[in-house]
């Protein structure tokens, strides 16, 4: 399963990164918004793990962009987020988003949980 | 016969006429004296005196039995004091004349009588002196005229106590209209005072009548909301001020709330509302609008404030912004802690125990940071939700539903019993949901947290009464000992049993649960036995 993380805190990314690949995932990995509509188009993932604070392109941008285009549409984008349940989150929801994951909320292996739930239901 | 005797017989009969004459006269006089009402007398001028002559109208004024009567008496026997006739006999002979005397006599029989008296002194031929005198009865008279004084003193002494109580009635009067001056001067006065404060005072201030009829406005409301006064004073001020949500939608608080001062209700507190209001070129501004009852010398009405809030609103929302993009800023090291540390912990191989134990102590340490973080950010979003409140129609049993599913791992985790009993249909409740999750996920959580590993935990939802729809949280095997109850829901308080169970919590769980219920119109309250466990209730509204 291929897995897109967009995520600008390197750290963080890093994080996450290794804990997918080390549970069998296929992963790329984008730092701003542009970058992510890049990635997308180019490797057309199973799922987008999206986070809203981003640079160049914020996360709902990147997701209203995604929901326009009728080939990237249905992709099952999950929002990461440290905003809580905020009005952007609403506004991701209310866009198409599948689901959303406050960071400090979770632990690592909730969020692989989650994804796999998606990627199921998806299928 | 001749000449001589004709000459003594002309002499004869002259005189015989003359006779006649002087008869005739004396006995006009003799009859004149007879016939007066008055008494006529003469006597002598002595100290006694007595009488040489009285006419009939005296011997009847003086009760004597006939002339001769009187004349045996002396003159002062007829006086009540016998030294007044030395007086009055001392007085003519001084004077000649004195007419008019009012004497002090008495009749024969003794009764008393007073008598006018005038006389003359005079010398008959041998030079002795002797009083003519007319004397007249004013007994009745004087007595008519003591009665009549008497009277006059009565009337005189009535009229001056009538005159006393007049110028007491005057007096009380004058008190009476410098009282009222003082009163009119008073009010005048507070009229001023009301005027300058009406005028002066920040907020839109209007009082209404019952029926919503407006009877006073101050400056302030006129400027707010572009009316004039003529436009505003005496017209119902449900028809001049619109007042919304954020959606636009209409909301009927002043209409219920004059409803609820109709019905007589007991206890129609204070109302605080923050909303939208229409000027009237129909601009859009946010306010908070309060009502509150007046009953004061029979007038009942209302009493509504308007404060415009825009610059509290951008207040709040730039503190809301702020608070956000702080809190992302705060969590996104803390999330980089956590998730470093759970992968660590997930690969421990090469470690010992106590780096294992450190590595365990550091990530409970974050979650604690997490929690706090989470903590102060959400009392802020219901500090600011109190005023950005967006009410919409939310299906509140779905979204119990939804919420307890997002709280299956953590009830999971402690193999605790969740279970969800919804009686009512509790759907188009027009409620902010921000602020029923907050409420809802706070108070279940602290139900997980707190109840023991295998505990159960019932939510149930059903109708509380006409207006109001009621949500449970119930732990049969939690309890809330009697010196943490009072704190309950205070800001940061933590019972010492709630720090044994946990040391992670942030103790603002409860007071975010408070603030959300309360904004959200609802109240908030608990039950705790030792057999029955801890429910915690809380109400929201059916409709607005």
């Amino acid at each position: 399963m291929k897995i897109l993380i967009v995520e600008d805190e390197e750290v963080l990314l890093k994080v996450l990164i290794e804990k997918f690949e080390k549970d069998k995932f296929t992963v790329d990995s984008a730092v701003d918004g542009e970058k992510a509509m890049e990635r997308v188009k180019a490797s057309k993932p199973d799922l987008i793990l999206l986070d809203i604070i981003l640079p160049k392109k914020n996360g709902v941008e990147v997701l209203r962009d995604l929901k326009d285009d009728p080939e990237l549409k249905d992709i099952p984008v999950i929002i990461i987020s440290n905003l809580g349940a905020d009005e952007k989150i609403k506004e991701a929801l209310a866009l198409g988003a599948a689901d959303y994951l406050v960071k400090t909320q979770h632990p690592i292996n909730e969020v692989v949980e989650r994804v796999r739930s998606w990627l199921l239901k998806a299928k | 016969m001749n000449k001589d005797d004709l000459h003594e017989c002309s002499a004869t009969t002259e005189l015989e006429a003359k006779n006649l004459k002087f008869q005739e006269i004396s006995e006009r006089y003799r009859t004149l004296i007879d016939n007066v009402p008055v008494g006529v007398y003469r006597n002598t001028s002595g100290p006694h005196g007595h009488f040489i002559e009285v006419n009939p109208a005296a011997v009847a004024m003086f009760e004597a039995d006939s002339k001769e009567d009187l004349m045996n008496h002396n003159v002062s026997d007829l006086y009540q004091d016998p030294e007044n006739r030395k007086l009055f006999v001392k007085k003519i002979l001084e004077l000649g004349t004195v007419k008019n005397e009012e004497l002090e006599l008495r009749t024969l029989k003794g009764k008393k009588l007073i008598g006018s008296v005038s006389a003359t002194a005079k010398k008959d031929l041998e030079g002795n002196v002797y009083f003519d005198g007319v004397i007249e009865d004013i007994t009745g008279q004087r007595q008519s005229e003591f009665e009549l004084e008497q009277k006059v003193k009565i009337r005189t002494a009535d009229l001056e106590a009538a005159n006393q109580k007049l110028q007491e009635i005057k007096r009380a009067l004058l008190t009476g209209l410098e009282d009222l001056n003082e009163e009119r001067n008073k009010s005048e006065h507070e009229h001023i005072l009301d005027e300058v404060v009406l005028n002066s005072i920040a907020s839109g201030l209007v009082v209404a009548d019952k029926e919503g009829l407006i009877i006073k406005a101050s400056k302030s409301f006129f400027d707010l909301l572009g009316w004039a006064r003529e436009e505003v004073i005496g017209k119902k001020i449900t028809d001049l001020v619109r007042i919304e949500d954020e959606s636009g939608q209409k909301m009927l608080i002043t209409e219920n709330y004059l409803a609820q001062i109709h019905a007589e209700k007991e206890g129609s507190g204070l109302t605080r509302v923050h909303c939208f209001l229409r000027r009237k070129d129909g601009a859009r501004l946010s306010a908070l609008v309060i009502i509150a009852p007046v009953n004061n010398d029979g007038l009942s009405g209302i009493v509504e404030t308007f404060t415009d809030t825009t610059q509290e609103l951008e207040v709040e929302r730039e503190k809301n912004e702020f608070l956000s993009l702080a809190s992302h800023q705060l969590r996104t090291p803390l999330s980089i802690t956590k998730w470093t540390l759970d992968l660590c912990n997930q690969d421990q191989t090469n470690l010992t125990e106590a780096q294992k134990k450190r590595l365990v102590d550091l990530y409970e340490s974050n979650e604690r940071l997490i929690s706090i973080v989470d903590g102060i950010l959400h009392t802020a979003k219901i500090e600011a939700g109190k005023i950005l409140l967006k009410k919409e129609l939310v299906d509140v049993s779905d979204l119990i539903r939804e919420l307890c599913e997002t709280m299956m791992p953590a009830v999971n985790k402690k193999n605790q019993k969740l279970s969800i009993s919804i009686k009512s249909k509790l759907d188009h409740v027009f409620i902010d949901s921000m602020l029923f999750r907050e409420a809802f996920i706070s108070l279940l959580d602290n139900a997980n947290l707190y109840a023991p590993e295998g505990a159960h935990i019932d939510v149930e939802a059903d109708t509380y009464d006409v207006m109001t729809y009621i949500v449970s949280i119930h732990s049969a095997e939690s309890f809330i000992a009697e010196q943490d109850r009072k704190h309950l829901f205070t800001k940061f308080y933590r019972g010492e049993h709630s720090q044994k169970v946990t040391g992670s919590g942030n103790g603002l769980g409860l007071f975010i649960a408070k603030s959300a219920v309360e904004t959200n119109g609802g109240k908030i309250w608990f039950e705790s036995t030792i057999d029955n466990g801890t429910t915690f209730f809380f109400t929201i509204p059916r409709n607005i």
